[in-house]
Order: structure tokens, then sequence, then C-alpha cells
């Protein structure tokens, strides 16, 4: 649509150049109007010229810079996580087993039923904090370590 | 995106060589993004000293904050709105010094309005400008280069995320968290005022 004018509008330029192709009436006019082809080379000149604008220099290396500036040891390193999970197994392996051998040793097997009634009482409420815990966890996760990023 | 051609594969390793240490890593993900980082930084803020200091703490953030990368977009998009957002808050704790420039990310309509004022009085009725009285493209960059430096930060920011940088309106759109639509208006704006200008360097020339 051609505006009052009849020249095109900067629009209709700006659609052009980002990949619109003109009508025939546009095509038309633009080759008949030394001002609508004026304002077409003007903005084709100016999206050439973003594609030869200069990159941005520093006078330093950037590069070594931020080398200089990080910590040397920017995440946990691998063996420090690992060692942590391998605690965890041995400490699981260990909560298992030692009841067990201890129940063995000391015979306090016969009292395995009445212990493992009040232990069912009491899991429903270990249940609800450790989803409460895992909920707030998630929350965190999902939520404000996203927002710290973007600070 | 200029210069960046990753896989989502290889951007995968390089951020797990990263977290893993590997200096020769970090050393290869800084210069991958050093350009894009410089580019966003250089346009959004003027003094040389904050530019300098800004750069370093961007890619510090990145590296402290990698591990929190979720791969949910390109790893470029991620750090120009780590970018972004560190060069905002410089300027908003300039606040005192650069009111203009707070004002202008704040509200770049009214500043399109100041930005229009300054350069021209009314291009309705100006005279045509001929094809053949056209500048060389080398003055005209440096022409764009000076007219860019005029726009609001937000709209140089974005001429420089989507023509020079060349990222999609939807990437620009999660860096700035401004709606698409918004991005396109502020763009067309933007490209217009440019234009505008040139326009006016070439009647000065002409006259």
């Amino acid at each position: 649509m051609l505006n009052n004018h009849h020249h095109l509008s900067d629009t209709e330029l700006q659609m052009h150049l980002e990949g619109l192709p003109f009508n025939t009436n546009q095509q038309v006019h633009v080759a008949n109007c030394p001002k609508c082809m004026a304002q077409l080379q003007l903005y084709q000149q100016m999206y050439i010229g973003f594609e030869q604008l200069p990159a941005p220099k520093l006078n330093f290396d950037l590069a070594q810079a931020v080398m200089a500036k990080m910590p040397v040891s920017p995440v946990a390193p691998k063996s420090y996580s690992t060692l942590i999970e391998k605690i965890w197994v041995i400490a699981t392996v260990f909560a298992i087993i030692l009841p067990l051998v201890l129940g063995q040793y000391f015979g306090y097997f016969d009292a395995l039923p009445q212990l493992f009634s009040t232990m069912f009482s009491v899991i429903p409420m270990l249940a609800a904090i450790l989803g409460t815990v895992l909920l707030f966890q998630w929350i965190e996760y999902r939520f404000w370590s996203h927002r710290m990023v973007k600070g | 995106m200029k210069n960046i051609v990753l896989t989502s594969t290889e951007e995968r390793q390089m951020v797990v060589a990263v977290l893993n240490n590997d200096r020769k890593a970090i050393l290869q993900m800084i210069r991958l993004y050093e350009r894009l980082v410089m580019a966003m930084v250089f346009r959004m803020i003027e003094k040389t000293a904050d530019r300098e200091d800004l750069c370093q703490d961007v890619f510090l953030k990145i590296f402290s904050y990698l591990s929190g990368f979720k791969f949910e977009s390109k790893l470029s998009t991620w750090i120009a709105q780590i970018t972004y957002n560190t060069c905002l808050n410089h300027l908003q704790k300039k606040k005192n010094l650069l009111l203009d420039d707070v004002f202008i990310v704040n509200n770049p309509e009214e500043e399109t309005r100041r930005y229009a004022d300054t350069i021209t009085a009314d291009f309705t009725n100006q005279t045509v400008v001929m094809p053949d009285e056209l500048l060389q493209q080398s003055e005209t960059n440096q022409h764009l280069q000076t007219a860019i430096a005029q726009l609001p930060i937000l709209f140089r920011t974005l001429i420089e995320l989507y023509h020079i940088e060349e990222m999609s309106y939807t990437e620009i759109s999660q860096i700035t968290e401004l709606p698409m639509n918004t991005v396109k208006s502020y763009l067309f704006r933007a490209r217009k005022m440019l234009k505008d200008f040139l326009q006016h360097q070439y009647q000065l020339v002409n006259r």
C-alpha cells in the first residue's frame, strides 16, 4: 500500500531490505520516483555499512587479562567431587551393614518388629519433610540460580 | 552469528571442559566469544576504562555461573544475556552521573523524540537527495558509526545484535527480555533514525 504522496513508506522500504519483495506497483513506483529511489539507496548503503563497521578493539589482550584474574580452580575439581561421592557410598554401605552386624552380635533382632512398627508411623512425616526440602531445592535451582546469572 | 559456528555438541564439550578447569578450553571460550562481549560492551558503555573493566567482569561472571548453564539456549545467547545485564547494572549504578543513559534505557520512546529533535526539524519537506549525490560507502560507514553512537543505548544495542552480530529476533528477545514485537518495532525506529541522520549528512554535503 502506497502512502498519501504515493511514495513508499519507511516500513515498506525496510521490509523490502528485510527480504519482502516489492509488488508490481511498488517496483514501478521506485523505478520512476527519484525520491523513493534515493531513500531505498540510503537504506541499502546503511545495510552495507553495518557489515563493514570495524570490530571493537581493546589495547590489551582480553583473554590473557581474564586468565590472569581467574582463580586456579574456578569449579570444584573432579577429584574433589569424586571423593565426596565415594564417602557417601561408603557411609551408605556402613549404615546398612553395621546394624546387621551389631544386631547379630548383641542379639537385638527380637526387638525388630516393634522397631519397625514405630518406623512406619514416622515414615510419612519424614517423607513430608524430605519432599518439602526437595521442593525448595528445585525452586532454588530452577528460578533463583537463573536470576543470579542476570545480576 | 559472526565468527561463531559451533554445534550444540561442540558447545557442550567446551562447557564440560571449562567446568573441569581445562585452561586450554577456558582460553578457547574467551577467544570465541570476546568479539561478541566486546561489541556489546562497546555499544552500551562509552568510557574506555569502564569498557575494559566490564569486558573482564563479564567473562569472570560467565565462568563463575557456567555450571548453571542448562543448554536451553545457545551459549552465545546466554553470554550475550550476561553481558547485557552486566552493562545494564553498570549503567544503573552510575545513575548519578549518567542520568541520561538510565533514562534512555528505561524510556526509549521519549529518547527517540529527543534524538529526532537534535538531528533535524522535519524531513517531510526536505529536498530530494538524488542517487548520484549519495556519498561514497566509506563516508557512509563513518557517518553510520557516528549515527549509531548517538542512538539511545537500547536502540544501538539492538542494531548491534541484529545487524552486526546477526542474531534472530527470538535470541534478541531472550537477551533483552523484551517482547519480540517490541524488538522489531524498536529496530524499525532505530533504522529510520539512522537513515534520517545519514540523509541529514548528505544534505549538509550537498548544500
